[in-house]
C-alpha cells in the first residue's frame, strides 16, 4: 500500500517573474517569504543539459552564455504566445518552462527546513501583471498545474503589493503601485478599503498603465557607458566597442565589461546610502602600447541622478497619466508602494515625493513584496472545500483576521471581428467590475456581409490600445465560433445580434443570435482569470 | 495534560536558543576582530606601496613600464583603505533579541522539576497553557535569532565578495600583467631580469596576504586550471571563445578567482561566495564532450591557494 502525504494547507502566494521568482505563505499573521535554498529569490531561468537533466535557476543563468542554445531567460514575455522551442528532441512551449521553474521551486519548498509546510505544497495564488491577456493568463494556469499546483487565483501583480502593504496599515486609502522591474514599468492606482477590521477589506482597481519597454535594466546600461565614457577620455580605449580597431582583443574588453558592468551595479547601489561612491578598477586592461589602464573615477549621488533623470521622468509620465485615469488629483493618493529592486534608488523616492508631496512606503522589501501578497490573498482564499478531505487542517494561528473582496476594471477592449478586418469594439475597456456591478455586458447587431451567407464565423479580439484592424499588433485573437443554420437570403438581409459579457470571474461571455429565430444562436465562454 | 513530548518540545526549544545565541556571539566576535585585521591589511598596502621603490639605473622605458604598474598598486593600496569602512557600511549586529524565558527562571516551576525527574506529569494540567506560552515566545525568540544570524553571515560574505575580492582580482590582473612584462624586460632588457622579476613579486605577497586574511576566516579560493571542464556550480562564464586545442565547455582561461567558506552553513559544506570568472571554449563543430571521459571534475573538488 502506498502512502500519500496529505496536501498542505498552506496557499503558496507566487510572484513568477520575468528574471526572478519568489514564494510566500501566511504563517502566524503574517507573510513569510520562503528561502529559495539561500536566497529569497530563484532566478527564472532554464537549462537543458540532456533529456533528463533540467537545471533552474542561478546554475542556469551560468549556462546563458556557453549553451544558448538550450537555454532560456524571459520566458514570461512568450507566455501565452505562439513560442516553441525544441530541446533534445522533445518540444517544449513557453509554458513548459515556465512550468519548469514553478516545479524547482516547488521541490525547494518542499525541501526548506524553515518552518513546516505540513504536507505536499499544492494550492497556489500566483501573480500576473496587470496587462496580461487571455492567452497569457491560460498558459501560467497550465504552467502551475504541469508543475502540479493548483491555482486558486490569479492575482495581479500590483494589487498582491497593495495586499501585502495593506495588511500592514489598515487605513482607508488609495494606493499608487509604482513597478519598475528589470525591464518593464507598471502602475496602478487601487482603492483599499480596510475600514473595519470586522468587515472584509476591499481591493478595487482604477486605472493601469504600463511602459513595456523600460526598466531597471537601463538604468544601469546608462551608468555603465557614462564610465566607460570617463575611461575612453582617460585612456582612449572604447570598452563597449568590440569591432573597432584597438589592438585589443574581444576577450579582453569583454573581461573589462563585466568588470565595470559590476562596478556599475554596485556604484548604483552605493547611492542608497551615500552620496559620493569610488569606482576602483586597477589594472583594468591594457592597451596595444602595453600601458596598462586603470579606472578610478570618484561618482557623486547629483552626477547619477543627472545621468538617469530622463528615465526616471518618462515613469513619472506614466504615473501622471494613470492618476488622470483613475479620475483622481494627485492629492487624492493617500500611499505610494514601490516594487522592484530599482525603485531603491533615491532619485525615484525624490521624484515620487515632489509629484504627490509624500514619501512613498518604505517599510516593504520591494523583491518580495508581490509574493507577500500574494499568500495573504491566497490565505484568505484557503483550501477549496472539495479538497479539504485531502488536505491537512489550516492551524488557527495561520487563518488571517480579516477577507479581501477584490473589484476589477475591464482590462482590455473586447469585439469582434467585421468586414475588412476591422475591429468592432463592445465592451470597452476601463468599465467597472465591482459588487455592485458584477457583470458588464453590451450588445450590437450585425448583419450578412454577403448573399447565402448560411454560416457566420464569429471572431473575438481583445485590445489594450484603441485599434482599427485586427491586424494591429496590439489586437490579439482570444476565441471564435461559428453561427450556422442561417437561411439563405440577400446581403444584409438578416440582422445578427452579439452579446458581450464580462463578469467577476473574469470570464467573457460572447453569444450569437439570428433576430427572429431564436433556434438559430451559439455562444462561447472564454475563461480569462 | 502535560505529556513528555511538550516538554521534549520545551528542552529543544531552549537547546536551540542556547545554539543560535553562542553562534551570534560568535559572529559578534568575528567582526570586531576583522575590523582589527581589515586595518592591518589596509596599513600592509601602504606600506609595501610606499617601499616600493623604481631604480634610478634603469632604462627610462622601464622605468615608465614600472611606474604604470605602481599607479595600478597604488589604486589597490587606495581601495584596500576603505575595507574597514565597508565592513561598518552595514548596520551592526544588534543584541540578542530579549525576550527569551530562561530555563533558569523557570527553576521554580514544576515543569523544570518534571524534566529533571524524567516523570510523567499528573499534577501538571495547571501548566500546561503557561508551557505552550513558553514555548511560543521561546520559539519566535529563536526566530528572531535566526534572522540576525543570517543577517551577519550575509554581511560576512559581502564583505568577502564587496570588498576584499575587488583587491584580489586586481592584483590578479596585475600579475599575469607582470608575468608578460617579465617577457619583455627578458627581451628587451635582459640584463634587468632579475631586478625586474623582485620588483613584480610585489603582486604575489600583497595577495598573500589577502590570502592569509581569507583563510583565517575559513574563505577558500576557487582557481580552477586551465582545460577544467565547466561547472556551473563553480564557474561563471565571461565568455565563450574558439579555440580547437580545447573540447567543448573546458575552461580557456580563468579571469577571477571564485570563493567558498570552508564551514557548513545551513548544512551546506563548501558554500560558494563567489563563482570563479572563466572563458569557456566553445568549437561551433564540434559537439559538447562526454564530461565522464574527459575527467571531469566531481562537486567538491575545490582548489585552494
Amino acid at each position: 500500500m502506498t502512502i500519500i502525504e496529505k496536501n498542505s494547507p498552506y496557499i503558496l502566494g507566487i510572484d513568477l517573474g520575468t528574471s526572478n521568482s519568489a514564494a510566500a505563505v501566511y504563517r502566524q499573521g503574517k507573510s513569510e517569504v520562503i528561502k529559495m535554498g539561500k536566497e529569497n529569490t530563484l532566478p527564472s531561468v532554464v537549462s537543458f543539459r540532456s533529456e533528463e537533466e533540467v537545471q533552474v535557476g542561478e546554475n542556469a543563468k551560468r549556462k546563458i552564455l556557453i549553451d544558448p542554445e538550450n537555454t532560456v531567460s524571459f520566458i514570461k514575455r512568450e507566455i501565452g504566445t505562439e513560442w516553441k522551442k525544441e530541446f533534445f528532441e522533445k518540444e517544449y512551449r513557453a509554458e513548459d518552462i515556465s512550468a519548469e521553474i514553478l516545479s524547482k521551486m516547488k521541490e525547494l519548498i518542499e525541501s526548506q527546513e524553515q518552518f513546516d509546510m505540513r504536507g505536499t505544497p499544492n494550492f497556489a495564488v500566483i501573480c500576473i501583471p496587470a496587462n496580461f491577456d487571455d492567452n497569457k493568463k491560460k498558459a501560467t494556469r497550465e504552467a502551475a498545474q504541469l508543475a502540479g499546483l493548483n491555482t486558486l487565483y490569479l492575482l495581479e501583480e500590483p494589487v498582491a503589493a497593495s495586499i501585502a502593504y495593506a495588511s500592514e496599515i489598515k487605513r482607508d486609502q488609495t494606493i499608487l503601485v509604482y513597478d519598475l522591474g528589470g525591464g518593464t514599468f507598471d502602475v496602478s492606482v487601487l482603492k483599499v478599503d480596510t475600514v473595519d477590521d470586522n468587515e472584509p477589506a476591499k481591493f478595487s482597481v482604477l486605472s493601469k498603465e504600463g511602459n513595456p519597454n523600460l526598466g531597471g535594466y537601463d538604468i544601469d546600461k546608462l551608468l555603465m557607458k557614462y564610465i566607460c565614457e570617463i575611461f575612453q577620455t582617460e585612456s582612449e580605449v572604447n570598452l563597449l566597442d568590440l569591432e573597432a580597431d584597438q589592438g585589443i582583443s574581444v576577450s579582453e574588453l569583454l573581461k573589462a565589461q563585466e568588470s565595470v558592468r559590476e562596478a556599475s551595479e554596485q556604484a548604483k547601489k552605493d547611492f542608497s546610502e551615500v552620496d559620493i561612491t569610488n569606482i576602483e578598477i586597477p589594472n583594468l586592461i591594457k592597451d596595444e602600447f602595453g600601458k596598462i589602464h586603470s579606472i578610478d573615477i570618484e561618482l557623486t549621488k547629483d552626477e547619477f541622478e543627472e545621468l538617469i533623470k530622463d528615465i526616471i521622468q518618462e515613469t513619472m509620465d506614466t504615473v501622471s497619466k494613470a492618476v488622470e485615469n483613475a479620475e483622481l488629483s494627485n492629492q487624492d493618493i493617500s500611499r505610494i508602494i514601490l516594487v522592484g529592486g530599482s525603485t531603491r534608488i533615491p532619485l525615484v523616492k525624490k521624484e515620487i515625493k515632489n509629484f504627490f508631496n509624500k514619501e512613498p512606503y518604505s517599510n516593504i522589501d520591494p523583491d518580495i513584496v508581490v509574493a507577500q501578497g500574494a499568500a495573504i490573498y491566497g490565505a484568505g482564499l484557503g483550501v477549496p472545500s472539495e479538497e479539504t478531505e485531502n488536505t491537512n487542517e489550516a492551524l488557527e494561528e495561520d487563518q488571517p483576521d480579516s477577507k479581501i473582496i477584490m473589484d476589477n476594471i475591464v482590462t482590455h477592449n473586447l469585439g469582434i471581428e467585421v468586414t475588412a478586418g476591422r475591429f468592432n469594439r463592445i465592451i470597452e475597456k476601463g468599465i467597472e467590475l465591482s459588487e455592485d456591478q458584477p457583470i458588464v455586458s453590451n450588445e450590437k447587431q450585425f448583419s450578412n456581409s454577403e448573399p447565402n451567407m448560411t454560416s457566420m464565423r464569429i471572431t473575438v479580439f481583445q485590445t489594450s490600445e484603441e485599434v482599427q484592424y485586427v491586424t494591429d499588433e496590439h489586437c490579439i485573437c482570444i476565441g471564435e465560433f461559428y453561427l450556422s443554420g442561417i437561411p439563405e437570403g440577400e446581403k444584409n438581409e438578416h440582422r445578427i445580434s452579439v452579446k458581450f459579457e464580462v463578469n467577476q470571474q473574469n470570464e467573457v461571455i460572447v453569444s450569437a443570435q439570428l433576430l427572429g429565430s431564436e433556434s438559430i444562436s451559439n455562444q462561447i465562454t472564454i475563461q480569462r482569470n | 495534560m502535560i505529556n513528555m513530548k511538550k516538554l521534549i518540545e520545551i528542552s529543544e526549544v531552549q537547546r536551540t536558543y542556547s545554539i543560535k545565541r553562542k553562534l551570534l556571539e560568535e559572529w559578534k566576535v568575528q567582526f570586531e576582530e576583522l575590523e582589527v585585521e581589515a586595518e592591518k591589511l589596509s596599513a600592509f598596502f601602504q606600506r609595501n606601496y610606499e617601499n616600493k621603490m623604481i631604480q634610478d639605473n634603469f632604462p627610462p622605458e622601464l622605468q615608465e613600464l614600472l611606474e604604470n604598474r605602481l599607479e595600478g598598486i597604488r589604486l589597490s593600496a587606495k581601495t584596500a583603505t576603505r575595507l574597514k569602512r565597508k565592513l561598518n557600511n552595514e548596520k551592526p549586529l544588534e543584541d540578542p533579541p530579549k525576550g527569551f524565558i530562561p530555563i533558569k527562571k523557570t527553576n521554580s516551576n514544576p515543569i523544570l522539576e518534571l524534566v529533571e525527574k524524567d516523570n510523567q506529569s499528573i499534577f501538571l494540567n495547571f501548566f500546561e497553557e503557561e508551557v505552550d506560552e513558553i514555548i511560543k515566545v521561546n520559539r519566535d525568540q529563536v526566530e528572531l535569532l535566526q534572522v540576525d544570524i543570517e543577517m551577519a553571515e550575509k554581511r560576512f560574505f559581502q564583505f568577502i565578495e564587496k570588498a576584499l575580492a575587488p583587491i584580489m582580482d586586481g592584483l590578479y590582473n596585475g600579475k599575469l600583467h607582470a608575468k608578460e612584462l617579465v617577457i619583455y624586460t627578458n627581451d628587451s632588457f635582459p640584463d634587468y631580469k632579475t631586478e625586474v622579476i623582485e620588483w613584480v613579486s610585489i603582486y604575489e605577497e600583497l595577495m598573500e596576504e589577502v590570502n592569509k586574511l581569507l583563510k583565517t576566516y575559513f574563505v577558500g579560493l576557487l582557481i580552477p586550471e586551465k582545460g577544467d571542464y565547466f561547472d556551473e556550480l563553480k564557474h561563471d562564464p565571461i565568455a565563450v571563445v574558439e579555440d580547437t586545442e580545447y573540447h567543448n565547455e573546458q575552461i580557456k582561461e580563468l579571469v577571477r578567482y571564485g570563493y567558498y567558506y570552508k564551514k557548513t552553513i545551513n548544512n551546506q559544506k563548501n558554500f560558494i561566495i563567489r563563482p570563479a570568472q572563466v572563458t569557456v571554449v566553445k568549437n561551433l563543430l564540434e559537439k559538447p564532450a562526454d564530461k565522464e571521459k574527459s575527467g571531469h571534475r566531481d562537486e567538491g573538488d575545490i582548489n585552494e591557494v
